[in-house]
């Protein structure tokens, strides 16, 4: 039972495994049976693949076979072993003549003529063991006819036996070509054997690689000679070394062509020059070339030999000109020194070429060189001077002339200087300049000494005439009343002299300037005359006026010169004539503008041999006796110097009696100018009851002089030393006019002015300065300072009273007419336009005076420009003239405040005479 | 693990220990399959070891003992039922190489799951062979076993060393006599 048991249990395993079993078996039988479906839909895939790759691979063949049909040369192959022609093209057919059947059953050997079939069986022998070079043969045709043909070919394995696949070029015709560029060829070369030129090629060694037979002919050498020779053998020895670098550089530079001269030596020594046209070309080897075309230039080089000779003549001239010569190379290097330059530097040629020299000038000298070696390289030629220093440590002065020069292409290449020496002239001119110097220093000398001589004349001089003045009015013997006349009149004549002699200084010193106005020479001349009338009148001579001009055209002119002139000639005139008439008279010469004016005496005359030296200074008529004459001589020299100054002409003529002076000046028209009223004035003493004056003067002499005319003249007056006593007493006291000497010790006008202006604020006050200086000298700086006169040592009474009356009761009238004329006479408008310049001015110079400390040149002309109107109606010429330069922004801007300064002086000047006045 | 290797150790228990003893062991291996296999089936390798276990229990032989006597059984096995493998193989040699380069490659054809061990072997010298054999299951003696069978088949005299490499290797040092 137990081992039933057992075995039972064994067999339902069994059993049990068994139905295990055939499920997997099944399970596994469906898979297999799917991938027999995959399977079979991958097969169907891939047979549609390997259709469409069949087809594919038939289209290339096809593609192949026709290209190989078509393709323009002979296609064929054959067997290696056989020889026989396996397969060929259509044109292959065509060109050998054969139908295709026919060619398919030829050996290639049949191709070739019977003789090249060894050469043929070599050729295959030498493919197959791999040896093969490509070769054009010469292939027949069916027809007999023969073509050249070049053959590439390629093995093959075809039918499973080597083969080979060749293709055939039909060369015949560039082998035709090569014939006849052969026959061209022959033709050269017999070209170049007839040439009349010799024709050769050298190598790169030098050696003839060939010759022509006019190169054998002229060298006198066989062509086996000469192709043994180098080509150097042939040239003569001076030349050799030259010619050799020149091709070699033409070799290193691969210059395609050049040419040069240079003569050969033939076998029987005889010599000729070749000019030779050298070609360089590579050759097949890659090496150089050169092939030489030259021709016989003897005779031309005796012609270069001839003008190099002329050449040498003309240089040899130039070295003789004691010209330095130098030529400088583009770079400025010297590249020859001329004997003539080396003579002046005194350096040999050969210390010279080859350097830029500059060891010759210093540093002024060489920038100067530098400018003008820049100025060559542009193409400017030049002439200037420098300083050369030479060998042995002098100096020389040379002035060079400088020019580019350019070579046959107008490039430039260098320039030539022509050195000459100056040194001795430039000695003399700075003697001379030296000496000039000297004279004028020493003629300035001279009128500083005459001015500061004069003054001192003058103040004595100025006691003299004022004290006979006085003796003169008061009781004294009639016996001395002659004395005192002569004491008068000799004072005066000796002012004039002083007068006469400054002036001519001053016109030779520094010289004189113009100042031109508006006036007319009729009137001016007529006033002039009243004067010389009366002179004429004392030595009972004729004094006839005819002036043939206009009255009424006004001239601008310097009327002080002009005056002058006119009255050293007239009183010449008269002081040399003892009996008969003085004539002036004026005429128009053409235009109103060109003025002729004759002064014509019956006096002694000048004899013809002085007529040219009267206008000399210090020289008078050498018959003249001077103690009957008197005088200096100066009066015509001074009328020279000032009609020169005015641009006109004074000549001098005998008369049949007398002498005449005509004098021609060109004097511009004013037009439309309207005169003022003539204002003539007759002083009086009442005019100034009541002023208050007080004398700054330090001579002790005029002191009392001044102190005697203002006494009789019943004014209240002080009379101090100096400067400072003057400012002293204005602090305490007001005058109404001071009358400033300039020169006094302690301090002197000028200062005390300026004191008195900026200090006191003294505006009222008003200031004349007396000076014994030359007239005019130095009005300007007094104006400046504030002055509002000036009166001038010696006066005379008369100077003096109209001078007080002028700066009271006149001048407060000229300011109310102004500013009446302004407001067209109408009293209250005119008293309105007082206050109201006031204001405004005022107003203006602070403004002003703001923008001068700033700068603003701009702006103070603005404000100048404004104030022009009124200023014309009330202020001075002075004041009216620094007023247009502030507008005309004429003043620099270091100057502009002190200037601003001033003009706010002299409008304050304005304000307080305008206080004063009452309507 | 394949069903082939469960068939033939049942029968070798049935032949050599008898009904009683293979019904002894199935049921105290507590197989999930209850010990009913294909020889194409697949199945969990823990129940083969579970079957030695128990026989090993049963018997007092060691586990070692039965796999080694497992492996001389299977041989024979083997060499009636896939006779190609054996053809132009003329020394165990060159079977133990066969192992990996064919046989295992074959097996793997059939069966795509099948985990089969590494044989890579190394000649040394014409006499001598090592042979480097990796398993997870480490069944080392069964392969032991399998390669005396196989040196017994050819009428080969060679000594065996193992020496355990670690715990997924071991080093068998095979020398000709």
């Amino acid at each position: 039972m137990d081992s039933e048991h057992h075995v039972l249990r064994v067999l339902e395993r069994e059993r049990m495994a068994r139905k295990e079993s055939e499920r997997i078996l099944e399970s596994k039988s469906l898979e297999i049976y799917e991938q027999k479906l995959e399977i079979e839909t991958l097969r169907n895939k891939l047979d549609k693949e390997i259709q469409s790759k069949f087809s594919q691979i038939n289209r290339t063949q096809r593609i192949q076979e026709e290209v190989f049909e078509a393709h323009p040369f002979s296609i064929f192959i054959f067997s290696l072993n056989s020889l026989k022609i396996l397969s060929a093209n259509n044109t292959a057919v065509e060109q050998y003549g054969y139908s295709k059947k026919e060619f398919l059953e030829l050996s290639i050997t049949d191709l070739h003529n019977a003789k090249e079939k060894e050469e043929v069986d070599r050729h295959v022998h030498n493919i197959k063991s791999g040896i093969y070079r490509a070769k054009t043969w010469t292939h027949v045709k069916r027809n007999g006819e023969s073509i050249s043909a070049k053959i590439t070919g390629v093995t093959i394995e075809f039918d499973e036996e080597p083969a080979r696949v060749v293709v055939v070029e039909d060369v015949t015709e560039s082998m035709l070509l090569r014939e006849k560029n052969e026959i061209q060829q022959k033709r050269y070369v017999n070209l170049i054997d007839k040439s009349s030129d010799l024709i050769f090629g050298v190598s790169s060694k030098g050696r003839f690689t060939f010759v022509n037979s006019v190169t054998c002919d002229l060298t006198g050498f066989s062509e086996e000679e000469l192709l043994s020779m180098s080509f150097l053998d042939l040239i003569r020895d001076d030349y050799r070394k030259r010619v050799l670098s020149f091709y070699e550089f033409q070799l290193q530079s691969v210059t395609e062509t050049t040419y040069t001269e240079f003569p050969i030596v033939s076998k029987n020594k005889e010599v000729n020059w070749l000019g030779q046209n050298v070609n360089v070309s590579e050759n097949n080897s890659g090496g150089f070339e050169l092939s030489a075309i030259a021709r016989v230039i003897t005779e031309k080089k005796v012609f270069e030999k001839a003008l190099l000779r002329s050449e040498d003549k003309f240089r040899s001239i130039i070295e003789n000109m004691e010209l330095g010569l130098l030529e400088t190379n583009r770079e400025g290097l010297i590249v020859k020194a001329y004997k003539s330059f080396c003579k002046i530097v005194g350096y040999a040629p050969e210390e010279l070429e080859g350097t830029d020299g500059k060891f010759m000038l210093d540093t002024e000298a060489m920038s100067l060189m530098d400018e003008q070696q820049r100025n060559r390289y542009v193409g400017q030629t030049g002439v200037y001077e420098i300083q050369l220093l030479c060998k042995d440590g002098s100096r020389k002065w040379v002035l060079i002339s400088g020019a580019p020069f350019y070579d046959q292409n107008n490039r430039y290449t260098g320039s030539i200087g022509i050195h000459l020496d100056i040194t001795e002239r430039k000695r003399i001119e700075a003697e001379l300049l030296s000496a000039k110097n000297v004279a004028e220093s020493s003629l300035r000398a001279k009128e500083a000494f005459l001015a500061n001589i004069s003054h001192e004349i003058r103040t004595p001089l100025n006691a003299i005439i004022g004290l006979s003045e006085v003796l003169n009015k008061s009781q004294i013997d009639p016996e001395n009343i002659q004395m005192i006349a002569q004491v008068s009149v000799a004072s005066r004549n000796l002012l004039n002299l002083i007068n006469d002699l400054l002036l001519l200084s001053k016109v030779e010193a520094d010289g004189i300037k113009l100042k031109p106005a508006v006036y007319s020479i009729h009137e001016v001349i007529s006033e002039s005359a009243s004067m010389f009338l009366n002179s004429a009148k004392d030595k009972n001579l004729n004094f006839d006026l005819n002036l043939n001009i206009d009255e009424n055209i006004y001239h601008e002119f310097d009327r002080l010169r002009f005056e002058q002139v006119l009255q050293n000639l007239v009183s010449n005139a008269i002081k040399f004539t003892n009996e008969g008439s003085v004539k002036l008279s004026a005429d128009y010469k053409g235009s109103k503008e060109e003025i002729e004016i004759k002064i014509e005496d019956t006096g002694i005359g000048i004899p013809e041999e002085e007529l040219l030296t009267v206008f000399d200074g210090f020289i008078q008529g050498s018959n003249n006796n001077p103690e009957i004459f008197g005088g200096t001589g100066l009066g015509l020299s001074i009328v020279n110097n000032i009609v020169n100054l005015m641009d006109g002409k004074i000549v001098v003529s005998q008369l049949e009696k007398g002498t005449c002076f005509t004098l021609n000046l060109t004097i511009p028209v004013k037009e439309n100018f309207q005169r003022k009223p003539t204002e003539s004035f007759d002083y009086h003493i009442s005019e100034i009851e009541g002023v208050k004056v007080l004398v700054a003067e330090d001579n002790l002499v005029n002191q009392s002089l001044i102190k005697k005319i203002l006494f009789d003249w019943n004014l209240e007056f002080t009379i101090v030393n100096n400067g400072k006593e003057a400012f002293e007493a204005l602090r305490h006291e007001n005058f109404d006019i001071v009358l400033m000497d300039i020169r006094m010790p302690v301090m002197n006008g000028l200062e005390a002015t300026t004191l008195i202006r900026s200090k006191l604020n003294n505006y009222t006050t008003r200031i004349i300065a007396l000076t014994a200086n030359a007239p005019g000298d130095r009005n300007n700086e007094y104006w400046e300072v504030g002055f509002n006169d000036v009166l001038l040592k010696p006066f005379v009474q008369k100077d003096l009273l109209q001078l007080l009356i002028d700066n009271s009761s006149r001048n407060l009238e000229r300011i109310k007419n102004g500013l009446m004329g302004y407001a067209q006479g109408d009293v209250e408008f005119a008293a309105t336009l007082r206050l109201i310049f006031i204001e405004d001015s005022t107003r203006r110079v602070s403004d002003m005076k703001l923008a001068s400390r700033s700068k603003k040149l701009n702006e103070i002309s603005e404000i100048s420009h404004s104030m022009k109107p009124s200023l014309a109606q009330l202020g001075s010429k002075d004041l009216n003239d620094l007023n247009q330069r502030l507008e005309n922004q004429d003043i620099n801007e270091t100057e502009i405040e002190s200037y601003v300064m001033i003009f706010e002086l002299h409008i304050k000047l304005i304000i307080a005479d305008l206080k004063k006045i009452s309507f | 693990m394949k069903g082939i290797i469960f068939t033939e150790f049942l029968e070798m228990v049935e032949r050599d220990y008898g009904f009683e003893i293979l019904n002894d062991i199935i049921d105290n291996a507590q197989l999930e399959s209850k010990g009913i296999y294909s020889g194409v089936g697949t199945y969990n390798h823990k129940e083969f070891e579970n079957l030695v276990e128990a026989l090993s229990k049963l018997t007092k032989e060691s586990k070692s003992e039965i796999l080694k006597k497992y492996g001389h059984y299977v041989f024979q096995t083997f060499y009636k039922n896939y006779s190609s493998f054996f053809t132009n193989i003329n020394h165990p040699f060159e079977l133990l190489e066969h192992v990996d380069s064919h046989i295992h490659k074959e097996v793997k054809k059939l069966y795509p799951d099948a985990e089969l061990p590494k044989f890579e072997t190394t000649r040394i010298g014409s006499k001598s062979m090592q042979m480097l054999y990796r398993s997870k299951r480490r069944m080392e003696y069964l392969a032991l076993g399998l390669m005396e069978a196989s040196f017994e088949h050819y009428t080969t005299f060679c000594s065996i060393e193992m020496k355990e490499e670690n715990a997924e290797s071991v080093l068998f040092t095979i020398k000709e006599k």
